[in-house]
């Protein structure tokens, strides 16, 4: 009897994931142009693929540029690193590392969002395929890298949103929040400022307030506790060195809104019908669904807020955009749980399932549109050559001319050149850089130096290095040229806090952090192989042990889990 | 006792209801403008042209009898006031204080606009079609918001004229029934009093209606013609203070109207269907227009017809592109008209439904949510550029409007400057900022198709404020001052007696006098300007004076007691349903 439950709730889950490869599967199978941010994310898939606790280095020595930038502390990496351990070692193609991940991680989407539908809500399988498929579609392909992994929490945030009132209501609070903090922190900002919304409204509308307070307190506890991984490392760091954070200008801040566009956007039309369609069939719009629309609201260019809160810290959400995005998500989810807490006749069911295929056909036509190859008059799809990244990287191009390179098969991405095509200056040390705004090491003054693997002498002189080789936790080249006994700048970014060693042919040496940058004093003859080692600093591991210990408190506390537990021992 | 008691329950509930949505739909104006109304805003042409015509008659509510124009637009004194109607436009601008300076009176204009257009479908869904309150707020406000996103590029114009729709269509709506005329005359008038061509949409459509209307009637045919003479003797009495003006001066002088290339005509402005397609406005209406059809089980020809010849779908504008037709413009005007009114009698037909009660707080939600979404246009038209490098708003400064005035510039530069704020209207050159040529005397310019006055040759003299001595010598004025009903300057050097044409229109049927240093002096026009023959020297002051002509005075008398007497009908003949009860006994 059990074991044919169990098989009819997996066929769900398989089903599910043959949807991820279909839907993606121009994706899947063709070169990929890498537009925007791509290359960085993929950069940080494949630095994250070379081990299961990868993320607990804190510098990137592996991708994006090889120069150890401080990427896994300021860019949170869990829900990445989880995803990506799944992957099947059967290639080291960088490309193919990152088309797996994003199949992965649309297939969790799905999966979360199935959980919440299936396990939490109790919708019959027939409804919570289809939704939890149609918001996977909708997500992976209308936020990008970042963003997507953040919003990734929304399903267990909204279901603890709409529990907020009852006893354990803070679990799955907690849950959102914690996933949202390891997937991107603009978007658990967004999360946090959200539930302290809720937490207003509730307070004015609903009787239990007392409940509700201890709720909100339990869950900032245990979500501060649980994300610790991500906010311990972020606070040590930034404390002990000055970093360069992202760009947020103000113009991009007063302009980057959503506007009246949204109508000739396929994919956000189809989302807007989707969520009518979501109302009229559960016939109510509740609590959530309206504050979700509010918060979209905010994000579009109906008011002018943007324009005065870009002089406060509010900046640092970079586009406004992105509350029009969370909040449509937000709302999309909130209709959804709607949806399927609605008893429906077998026909309206029928109907729902089928309806789901034209709209995420809609959304695949995007991914073919902006991913594709485009195919020259011959024929053939047109794809970079080696010879074109080479090019790229000689004639000292970085930053989003990336886009003028046409697609990247899995050939052009084993190229060495690969992971010098961006070089962000993004959580780079402030002294390492000679313009504070460069957004790029490439166009920097000082950071070019580094990003081009030179050594820099003190009196200026710059000294190229060969056989520089990188592996997750070492980085190891050769000077070109012989040194006399000098002070020497390392072409690797330095931060206090982290732990490094330095060795000269495997023989450890002194090494201090100067202008963000490793510095020795030692000559250098031809012959000698210059090492620089990081490790595990205490402040990963333990906020990491502590964040796995909430994690296992928060399952123990789940009803679901215990009962797990109780027939698995009585067995 | 039981009667007292209900009148008592009545005042708090129902008329306290009714005086929140009243407040509700300010609330709502403000709101949906809110990006307009804090920062810094950027003008394009037309928006321009209307805030100048504001500037004109702001102030004193009888400004606009003034013929001439002596305040913005160049203060050259043209005759947009007359040619561009400013009944609605003058009752607006002067309901706002004086002291909040142009810009602020502008913003307030834009926020009353919005409120006026609301509250005139309200009053039509909820007075005459008795209407749920609820259902009659959504739709007054999305109304509002569809029209002023559909219009947002130039909001003064003919978004004024939209006030009229709801009222004509109630009035055609009501015309066999009961003393529709009433109402039907009193849209008219409304929209006579905003925007011409409009008004001469709404006029052709009434009269082919009514025509399909009076065929259709088996009985009473006299009845059906005797209620709609009186609706057109009612429309032309309440709007002679426009019309007869308009006629007075064209028939004494030859104006120039807009210019029209006939390419514009037959080309790119014909409306696409790729373009209806992607236009939210259109999608929204035209939604609500198969919704109603669908409730309804049936349509209007007419609407379908006017609404079709303003696409691509009739060949019509190629062959009519050389005849009086023309004046339109732009056939899509035509497609936005038909849309618009076919969207007024949707709505009259769904208001009426009355909406489940698990759903209203569905639809409120969801139509406020729309509303506010559709707003978003209104960024896009007004908000400011941004500076790249600070990310500082950018505005316009005193230098580039005293640039713009010593160089000629025309008024197609405006989208180049930054945003206005109100100090900049302190700086009196800002107001020749925009020169358009329209309504001025035809012989005042080198070629009549010249869209500005700046690019004419002969015109842009008296743009520039120049004296012009014998046809040949140009001589710069200072101490140029005006107010609404005078204009004085000084010239830059002494000029011995000859034929000294000013920098005034001059128009025939006019009441103008010409002082120097305060003695009159006789004056003739030629080449469209006002021409005095005598010596000027540099210490004279020229002063040149308007009056109110009572071509002017007269029919604006006959057009306010008709009104009035509209009105006065309009509360007494039981039009204003003023009781469910009243309703039902129908």
């Amino acid at each position: 009897m059990i074991k044919k439950k169990v098989l009819k709730e997996s066929i769900p889950f398989l089903f599910i994931f043959l949807a991820s490869l279909l839907i993606l599967n121009t994706f899947i199978l063709l070169p990929i142009k890498l537009p925007w941010d791509a290359y960085y994310h993929l950069s940080r898939v494949n630095n994250l693929s070379s081990g299961l606790l990868q993320f607990l280095y804190p510098q990137n020595f592996l991708t994006n540029s090889r120069i150890g930038s401080i990427t896994n502390v300021f860019y949170p990496s869990v829900n990445m690193q989880l995803i990506v351990n799944l992957i099947p070692k059967i290639s080291t193609n960088p490309l193919f590392i990152y088309k797996a991940f994003i199949i992965l991680e649309f297939f969790f989407s799905a999966v979360i969002a199935y959980i919440i539908l299936h396990f939490k809500i109790k919708s019959s399988i027939l409804i919570a395929t289809p939704l939890s498929i149609l918001w996977a579609t909708f997500l992976l392909t209308t936020v990008q890298g970042g963003d997507a992994l953040g919003l990734m929490a929304i399903p267990a945030f909204a279901y603890g949103l709409e529990n907020l009132t009852k006893n354990k209501g803070y679990v799955f609070v907690s849950i959102g929040l914690i996933l949202s903090f390891y997937g991107h922190l603009i978007t658990s900002i967004l999360t946090i400022g959200t539930l302290l919304g809720f937490y207003l409204i509730s307070l004015m509308s609903d009787s239990d307030r007392l409940r509700v307070t201890i709720n909100i307190v339990k869950s900032g506890i245990i979500s501060s506790l649980g994300a610790a991984v991500i906010l311990v490392p972020i606070t040590v760091i930034s404390f002990s060195n000055k970093i360069h954070t992202p760009e947020a200008s103000v113009q991009t801040f007063k302009t980057w809104i959503q506007s009246l566009d949204f109508f000739s956007s396929p994919t956000l039309i189809t989302i807007a019908l989707v969520i009518a369609a979501g109302i009229s069939i559960s016939k109510q719009i509740s609590r959530g669904q309206i504050i979700a629309l509010f918060i979209a609201i905010a994000g579009t260019s109906a008011t002018c807020w943007t324009n005065f809160a870009s002089s406060t810290p509010l900046l640092i959400i970079q586009m406004p955009v992105r509350i029009f995005y969370y909040g449509l998500f937000l709302l999309l989810f909130f209709t959804m749980i709607n949806m399927s807490q609605t008893k429906l006749s077998k026909n309206a069911i029928r109907v729902l399932c089928f309806s789901v295929i034209p709209a995420i056909l809609v959304v695949m036509f995007t991914i073919h549109d902006n991913l594709s190859p485009s195919i020259d008059n011959e024929g053939h799809l047109e794809v970079s050559t080696s010879q074109d990244i080479k090019d790229y990287v000689s004639e000292e191009k970085d930053g989003y001319d990336i886009m003028s390179l046409k697609a990247f098969s899995y050939s052009t991405a084993r190229n060495d050149s690969f992971w010098q095509l961006m070089n962000y200056s993004d959580y780079a040390p402030k002294s390492a850089l000679a313009n504070s705004n460069s957004s790029m090491l490439l166009s920097d003054k000082k950071g070019r130096q580094i990003a081009k693997h030179l050594i820099v002498t003190s009196t200026g002189q710059n000294i190229k290095t060969i056989k520089f080789k990188a592996s997750p936790d070492t980085i190891s080249f050769y000077s070109t040229e012989k040194i006399a006994k000098e002070d020497l700048k390392l072409p690797i970014l330095g931060y206090n806090g982290t732990v490094i060693t330095v060795m000269i042919n495997n023989k450890k040496i002194n090494h201090s952090i100067k202008d963000g940058q490793i510095h020795i004093h030692q000559k250098l003859s031809l012959d000698d192989k210059v090492t620089v080692k990081q490790s595990i600093p205490a402040w990963e591991i333990i906020p990491f042990i502590i964040s796995v210990l909430t994690w296992l408190f928060l399952l123990l506390n789940n009803n679901w889990f215990k009962t797990y537990l109780s027939k698995k021992i009585k067995y | 006792m039981f009667s007292k008691n209900s009148t008592h329950h009545f005042f708090q509930s129902e008329t306290l209801k009714e005086v929140y949505t009243f407040i509700g739909m300010l609330l709502f104006s403000f709101l949906l403008l809110n990006v307009l109304l804090i920062i810094p805003i950027r003008f394009n042409g037309d928006s321009f042209f209307h805030l100048s015509r504001m500037e004109s008659i702001h102030g004193n509510p009888l400004n606009f009898l003034y013929p001439q124009n002596f305040l913005s637009l160049g203060r050259i004194g043209g005759t947009t006031n007359i040619f561009y109607p400013v009944g609605v436009l003058n009752f607006i601008v002067n309901l706002i204080p004086t002291n909040i300076g142009i810009l602020g009176t502008y913003r307030l204009t834009v926020v009353l606009i919005l409120y006026i257009n609301i509250l005139s479908m309200y009053s039509v869904l909820r007075y005459f079609i008795k209407a749920p309150l609820l259902n009659s707020f959504l739709a007054s406000i999305l109304w509002g918001t569809l029209i002023i996103t559909f219009d947002i590029g130039t909001i003064g114009g003919e978004i004024l004229a939209k006030i009229a729709f709801p009222f004509v269509a109630v009035g055609l709506y009501y015309f066999k029934k009961r003393n529709g005329w009433i109402l039907l005359s009193f849209g008219l008038i409304l929209s006579i009093s905003s925007h011409i061509l409009t008004s001469l949409f709404l006029i052709v459509f009434t009269l082919l209606y009514l025509l399909v209307e009076f065929i259709k009637t088996k009985k009473n045919k006299l009845n059906f013609v005797v209620k709609g003479m009186k609706a057109a003797i009612a429309t032309v009495l309440g709007s002679q203070y426009i019309i007869f003006p308009m006629v007075m001066l064209y028939a004494n002088n030859k104006i120039n109207t807009p210019p029209q290339m006939a390419s514009a005509f037959v080309d790119y402005q014909l409306v696409y269907l790729s373009g209806i397609i992607t236009d939210p406005t259109f999608i929204v209406m035209a939604v609500f227009i198969i919704l109603s059809i669908i409730y309804e089980k049936k349509y209007s020809i007419g609407i379908l017809l006017f609404t079709l010849s303003g696409t691509t779908a009739f060949i019509w504008p190629y062959i009519f592109n050389h005849t009086i037709l023309n004046i339109i413009q732009f056939p899509y005007r035509l497609f936005n008209w038909g849309i618009c009114l076919a969207f007024v009698f949707a709505i009259i037909t769904l208001s009426r439904i009355q909406i489940p009660i698990q759903w209203k707080k569905v639809v409120t939600i969801s139509l406020l949510f729309l509303c506010f979404l559709l707003g978003t246009a209104i960024h896009k038209s007004f908000f400011s550029k941004v500076s790249n490098d600070t990310g500082y708003i950018l505005t316009i400064s005193k230098e580039d409007v005293i640039k713009s005035f010593q160089e000629g510039h025309d008024g197609q530069h405006l989208g180049e400057y930054g945003s206005f704020t109100g100090t900049i209207f302190n700086q009196p050159e800002v107001w020749s900022l925009m020169n358009y040529s329209d309504y001025s005397p035809s012989e005042g310019l080198n070629d009549p198709q010249t869209k500005f006055l700046f690019w004419d040759q002969k015109a842009k003299n008296i743009v520039a404020h120049r004296l012009t001595k014998n046809a040949n010598d140009n001589i710069p004025t200072t101490h140029f001052k005006t107010t609404a009903s005078e204009i004085s300057f000084r010239p830059t050097k002494s000029i011995s007696k000859s034929t000294i044409e000013l920098p005034v229109m001059g128009y025939k049927a006019n009441k103008v006098k010409v002082f120097i240093n305060h003695s009159e002096i006789p004056f003739t026009i030629q080449d469209g300007r006002i021409t005095i023959d005598a010596a000027v020297t540099a210490k004279d002051t020229v002063y040149i004076k308007q009056f109110i002509p009572l071509w002017r005075l007269i029919p604006f008398f006959v057009s306010t007691l008709t009104i009035v007497v509209l009105i006065f009908l309009i509360l007494r003949k039981h039009l204003f349903v003023k009781s469910q009860t009243f309703w039902s006994k129908l």
